[in-house]
């Protein structure tokens, strides 16, 4: 069974993307980064949530399209005119609002989100998958544009 | 009459979408000050007139709570509203914000009728107080 903070952050996900950027994103669950093979990722960024129980972190991995298109919705500008800065400003901040939109949907009071982080993408897109973990493929229009994962650590 | 508000947040990224939020939201909005953290923020209110703090709680050198705390102990100062916009999601740290004198907050993400809607209420409260102050001992 998939914990509730899964589910929720599927939900997160939407809302955050929908509300600050302005995106309608397709979310599916795999199990290889494949999908995104042909599409070099740009950026990371992560925030932890953790309980007493639990110590979990959300990661995002995204494309340089993906980051400039949530970096211009966000301000309000056009791709062309977006900073990397503000690239990984946007990012760590997609990361944060997700995490705590998360936890403001489950019913315990006792989980503390964590301060968001920017990081330079692995080099081979599957080396997180040896880790026990749940991941999402964010696409727009049927093309993928980000993987997002969950696991403890 | 339009306020000057002044928005702080680590990220500057957030505090341009906020005030971008402002602009969108119909609100009647003077100046927007900036700063990065509650310390630079105190240096903004020693040299500006400001109507109304929005402020972030997670910030490096001084966070929100420090900010409400440093806001409490200076007379000028204490009756300043101040709002926080936050991703703060345990109701026991908003709690203490609320305990250390901020207004109220607003979660991320947020939209700008979000922060039209509460704004307005918080000023429009202030504003009421304001006028009934300056009744007491008119003699017209």
């Amino acid at each position: 069974m998939k914990p509730s903070i899964w589910i929720t952050t599927r939900d997160a996900i939407s809302n955050v993307l929908e509300t600050m950027f302005f995106l309608v994103p397709e979310l599916e669950e795999i199990q290889t980064t494949e999908a995104l093979q042909h599409k070099p990722l740009f950026l990371e960024s992560s925030i932890t949530m953790a309980s007493e129980s639990q110590n979990l972190r959300l990661l995002f991995r995204a494309t340089k399209g993906f980051v400039s298109l949530i970096t211009a919705n966000f301000l309000g500008v056009e791709q062309e005119e977006v900073a990397e800065d503000e690239m990984e400003d946007t990012l760590k901040e997609l990361a944060n609002m997700v995490g705590g939109d998360c936890l403001a949907r489950l019913p315990a009071n006792s989980w503390k989100l964590g301060i968001p982080e920017i990081h330079q993408p692995k080099d081979n897109p599957d080396d997180y998958l040896s880790l026990n973990m749940y991941t999402l493929l964010l696409s727009l229009d049927e093309e993928p544009m980000a993987v997002i994962h969950l696991y403890a650590g | 009459m339009a306020y000057n508000i002044l928005i702080v947040d680590d990220s500057r990224t957030m505090r341009q979408v906020i005030k971008k939020a402002l602009s969108l939201s119909g609100l009647k909005v003077g100046e927007c000050l900036e700063a990065g953290n509650g310390r630079e923020a105190l240096e903004v209110l020693a040299n500006s007139w400001v109507d109304l703090i929005l402020s972030d709680i997670h910030m490096p050198i001084m966070d929100g709570f420090g900010l409400l705390q440093a806001l409490r102990k200076e007379e000028s100062w204490n009756d300043l509203p101040v709002v926080m916009i936050t991703t703060e999601a345990n109701e026991e740290r908003l709690k203490e914000a609320m305990s250390l004198g901020a207004r109220g907050y607003i979660r991320k993400p947020f939209t700008p009728e979000n922060i039209r809607s509460f704004l307005s209420r918080i000023m429009g409260e202030r504003d009421e107080a304001i006028d009934m102050d300056n009744d007491e001992g008119c003699d017209f």
